[in-house]
């Protein structure tokens, strides 16, 4: 029995709780099929769970398998990576999609120490790519950006 | 670089464009020269509530890629679709009113969804420009079902009320709203099945999952028409006989129903836009619709234009806001 | 089929050879693939966003380069899902399962060399039974109403057992979790909001490409920025030959002919499509192989089936499109928008009247397979040495391309939140070993089939009876069950082969 697999379980419950908390909110007729699919999850994971019992019951531990789930993670890596997405999407809301891009793979790269030849042919194909299929030939419009597009 | 798409695009269209720019620039200079009337000076926005490739978004695109010459600007069709117009209608009611935005709505979707409670818009929310496009209601059922006229399938659901089945584009939806038109003035009960948009709709009567189903006439011309016809139209919801559909009489003449009831695209801008600018529009899209090339391009598609100015558009919108509130919330209550 | 029809068969072929064709066809696919490739932009918005160009051209080059378009982005979006696990369109994310795998190996060139060559058969095969059996077939799509619907979309779901590789109740897990998340949005019969939460950019569900792009490309940066940095330039085996050797033709050969089959019948089908039509193509594609266990560990078996399956849907879907004015995908929507602007009413009239047109657009369907290749062949050379960048470069490139790909769905910002909530949820999972292809799965199948069940039972009156009142009802549950049960069966089968064999 994994430790992880508990966790699973105990959010599926959760999950199927939360909805099926919800659904009662319903008219009677729109109930009954997320009933259904919330129950279908509810067995699935009981079913799951029974396996787990049963494997406890003849090893009678519990395996700690989250160091080996997470094995060569890099915390600092990964929050740095994890705040500069939301970074990006703050300045992508307020000054546009360019702008907030060149900042942003900019500092990755920075982060990452990729030499500056590499840095700016990223950039312009990066940059280029989205311009010319997004902006230019399909005409699809990417956000201009709370203060900048004021000024567009 | 928005400009570069019409270059990007057929040589033909390119011509054709740079041909009757030519002309249309001279008229255009003339109209400055009067003085305080306005123009755009960059690309204009025009905001479609649903997705690119959608009935409403082809239509637009039909007007708008001939509306150059007349706008002197590139109309930029952006598609904002889902919740059923509700988030393209939002927008388009909150952006600035400057006349670099403006958009298209649907009648009487915009309405119904206008007078739902904690809506966030209304009826005054926009400034009505010019109807691009009217759709008249029908009833239709299959070409070789039992019932002939809309009399015989009245009088078959009479007396088997709630057996005969009715396919609709949606819950509440335009169709499903003709339906129910239908039913309360024929008195008779049906069972409703929503099948989510008119292309499945149709589909699931030409199966014959269904008994009829009530759409709208350009939605049903190829399937009625010609030897191979699928579908047969009982009655129209019109107050007028279409001279296109000569055999088919008006849901009024039966004594049903007796008022139009169909759907309309129209151009418009959020409010608190400047007079001069709604002005500038009527009479530019006007021009492009009365343009025989656009013209033509509408007979080809099967769309008929149906030109109104601001001031009857604005009446149908309030005769339509008049109608979502007083009609149609009646019509589902049970 | 008589002497005339094949006259006018073999007019099409000598009218398409036009300057203007050619050109066309090749802009058609370049677009296409470029289209395909970008993450969030699909056949259909790329279909749609250049159909306005091809209203001041005659009818057939118009519909030719459409065409190109659709075919060139189907492939295309397997690129992008074999190269860094993104898939550029629904219909590639079963690509991406074994296609990501061969590029980890430094097979990147034959990942997509295969889906290339495989997208070539598999469009030019289905050309055949739109040429010749296309009104026949035509009759199936009618034949399909909302009880067929529902087992059609069970008999979907049975796949994720095929799909799940470990712990086959964790797969179905993922699956039923899948489709309680397929609820939320607008209830199709009663028209009352579900677990919206006031957000009405839920209203028509939660966007399947947008979740996908979230479950696979942004949980791929997730799990690329949590070890250490590789660099991958210096890969000592990799191999940037797109061509197959006549040994591995043969071996995929017969998983294409399957997939064709599956892609063309699933492309007839309205509302149905090139998504599930590539799941179906790889699960029997792993039934039916003779090496399973390579399945999920780079398969170019795999890749084949998938990408058979999702081009042969590309003809299968304009047979009912033509003949009767249904479209059998999104995508096939769009472009009989396209031809209704043209003046072109489908049905019957194409095949007469306008039968010169007509064919005309069919032969420029099966060159544009040729152009497909020729194209894909040598630009896959070039793109396979995407798979050489260093990871530092991959993040921030497929994490932009994931945030432009999910606004550009519906310019909207709820959809980039959206794909970066599932993006979170997606690494997550794969690091419990749950499966992410089976929550994509559910998404799409959920509502069809939900739809399906509960409108048969709203026209029956909750008689249950009419799910199992057509012939094709009972062919579906029969594929239902042998799907379900296939892992066995083939157990029982491969045993007393083996025994007699000993015997």
């Amino acid at each position: 029995m994994k430790r992880t697999d508990l966790y699973i379980c105990i959010f599926m419950y959760l999950f199927c709780a939360f909805f099926q908390h919800e659904t009662g909110k319903f008219p009677e007729g729109a109930r009954h099929y997320p009933y259904f699919v919330i129950g279908l999850l509810f067995l699935l994971t009981t079913v799951r769970l029974w396996d787990m019992a049963q494997q406890y019951m003849k090893d009678r531990c519990v395996v700690n398998d989250v160091p080996e789930t997470f094995k060569g993670f890099l915390p600092k890596q990964f929050w740095t990576m994890f705040g500069a997405f939301l970074g990006f999407f703050v300045l992508m809301y307020f000054f546009g999609f360019y702008l907030a891009s060149l900042v942003y793979i900019l500092f990755c790269l920075h982060y990452f120490k990729i030499p500056k030849k590499h840095v700016v042919l990223v950039l312009i194909v990066m940059l280029a790519l989205t311009y010319f299929t997004f902006g230019w030939f399909l005409n699809v419009p990417l956000p201009k950006g709370e203060i900048l597009g004021e000024f567009l | 670089m928005k400009k570069m798409i019409a270059v990007a695009g057929s040589l033909m269209l390119a011509a054709a464009v740079l041909m009757t720019g030519c002309g249309g620039g001279g008229g255009d200079k003339k109209a400055a020269d009067a003085g305080k009337e306005w123009k755009p000076t960059k690309d204009v926005k025009v905001i479609i509530a649903y997705k690119a490739g959608s009935g409403t978004d082809t239509g637009a695109r039909l007007l708008l890629n001939n509306s150059k010459p007349y706008v002197g600007q590139t109309m930029v069709i952006e598609n904002k679709p889902g919740a059923d117009g509700k988030i393209g209608w939002t927008e388009l009611t909150k952006a600035k009113p400057d006349g670099y935005t403006i958009g298209f709505i649907n009648l009487p979707t915009y309405t119904t969804l206008a007078i739902q409670p904690n809506a966030p818009f209304d009826d005054k929310s926009i400034v009505p420009i010019c109807n691009h496009l009217t759709e008249t209601g029908v009833v239709v059922v299959k070409k070789d079902a039992k019932w002939k006229t809309l009399k015989e399938l009245v009088a078959d659901a009479q007396a088997k009320p709630g057996e005969l089945k009715a396919s609709t584009n949606g819950v509440k939806a335009s169709n499903h709203t003709a339906a129910q038109l239908l039913a309360q003035s024929a008195k008779f009960q049906y069972k409703a099945v929503p099948y989510g948009g008119t292309a499945d709709q149709l589909l699931a009567l030409r199966q014959g999952e269904v008994d009829f189903s009530c759409a709208k006439v350009a939605d049903i011309a190829k399937l009625v028409n010609g030897d191979k016809a699928e579908l047969r139209v009982l009655g129209l919801f019109a107050e007028k006989r279409d001279p296109l559909l000569k055999d088919v009489p008006t849901l009024g003449e039966l004594g049903y129903y007796n008022k139009w009831y169909g759907s309309a695209r129209a151009l418009v801008a959020p409010k608190g836009t400047p007079e001069n600018i709604i002005k500038f529009y009527e009479t530019a899209m006007k021009k492009t619709m009365e343009d025989p090339k656009v013209k033509e391009a509408h007979q080809k598609a099967g769309m008929a234009t149906d030109y109104k100015d601001s001031k009857a558009l604005g009446a149908l919108i309030a005769e339509q806001m008049d109608f979502c509130k007083n009609v149609v919330t009646k019509l589902y209550d049970k | 089929m008589d002497a005339n029809t094949l006259g006018l068969m073999a007019a099409g072929f000598v009218h398409v050879f036009s300057l203007m064709n050619m050109g066309m066809m090749i802009l058609g696919v370049t677009i296409g693939i470029v289209v395909g490739c970008m993450p969030g932009l699909s056949a259909a918005m790329g279909v749609a966003l250049l159909l306005p160009l091809t209203f001041g051209m005659k009818p057939e080059t118009g519909l030719i380069m459409l065409g190109a378009i659709y075919c060139g982005a189907i492939f295309g979006g397997s690129i992008s899902a074999i190269l860094i696990h993104t898939p550029g369109t629904p219909a590639s994310a079963a690509t991406a399962i074994d296609g990501y795998q061969l590029t980890l190996k430094g097979k990147a060139g034959k990942a997509l060399g295969t889906a290339c060559t495989a997208s070539f058969f598999g469009g030019l095969l289905s050309c055949i039974s739109l040429y010749f059996f296309a009104p026949a077939l035509a009759q199936l799509a009618m034949k399909f109403g909302s009880p067929e619907y529902f087992w059609l979309a069970l008999f979907g779901l049975t796949i994720i057992a095929g799909v799940t590789s470990g712990s086959m109740v964790k797969g179905l897990m993922s699956g039923a979790f899948g489709l309680v998340l397929s609820t939320i949005g607008m209830d199709p019969m009663e028209g009352v909001e579900r677990y919206m939460f006031g957000i009405d950019a839920l209203y028509n569900g939660i966007n399947v490409t947008c979740a996908m792009i979230g479950l696979f490309s942004m949980s791929q940066v997730f799990i690329l920025i949590e070890k250490a940095i590789k660099e991958r330039g210096n890969v000592i085996d990799f191999e940037d030959s797109v061509f197959l050797k006549a040994k591995e033709l043969a071996q995929i050969f017969p998983h294409v002919i399957r997939s064709w089959l599956i892609g063309n019948i699933i492309g007839i089908l309205p509302g149905a499509g090139a998504s599930i039509a590539c799941f179906l193509g790889y699960d029997t594609a792993k039934k039916f192989s003779k090496r399973k266990d390579e399945f999920g560990k780079g398969s170019i078996e795999g890749v084949a089936a998938s990408e058979a399956a999702n081009n042969a849907v590309t003809g299968g879907s304009l047979i009912p499109t033509l003949t009767l004015g249904i479209p059998g995908e999104s995508v096939t929507a769009v472009l009989m928008g396209g031809l209704i602007i043209q003046g072109l009413q489908p049905g019957p009239e194409l095949f007469t009247k306008y039968a010169d047109m007509t064919y005309t657009f069919f032969a420029g369907f099966v060159i544009t397979q040729f152009f497909m290749l020729l194209i894909g062949l040598g630009g896959c050379r070039l793109f396979a040495h995407i798979s050489r960048l260093s990871d530092a470069i991959l993040i921030p490139c497929v994490f932009v391309l994931c945030v432009v790909g999910s606004f550009a769905i519906n310019n909207s910002f709820v959809e980039v939140g959206i794909m970066f909530l599932f993006g979170f949820f997606g690494y997550l999972m794969r690091k419990l070993d749950l499966n992410t292809a089976a929550v994509v799965l559910a998404l799409i199948l959920g509502p069809i089939g939900e739809r399906g069940l509960r409108r048969s039972l709203t026209l029956s009156s909750n008689d249950i009876s009419i799910l199992f009142s057509t012939p094709i009802c009972w062919i579906l549950i029969a594929l239902c069950i042998l799907s379900s049960f296939s892992p066995l069966l083939m157990k029982v089968l491969r045993k007393r082969k083996k025994t007699e064999e000993a015997g």
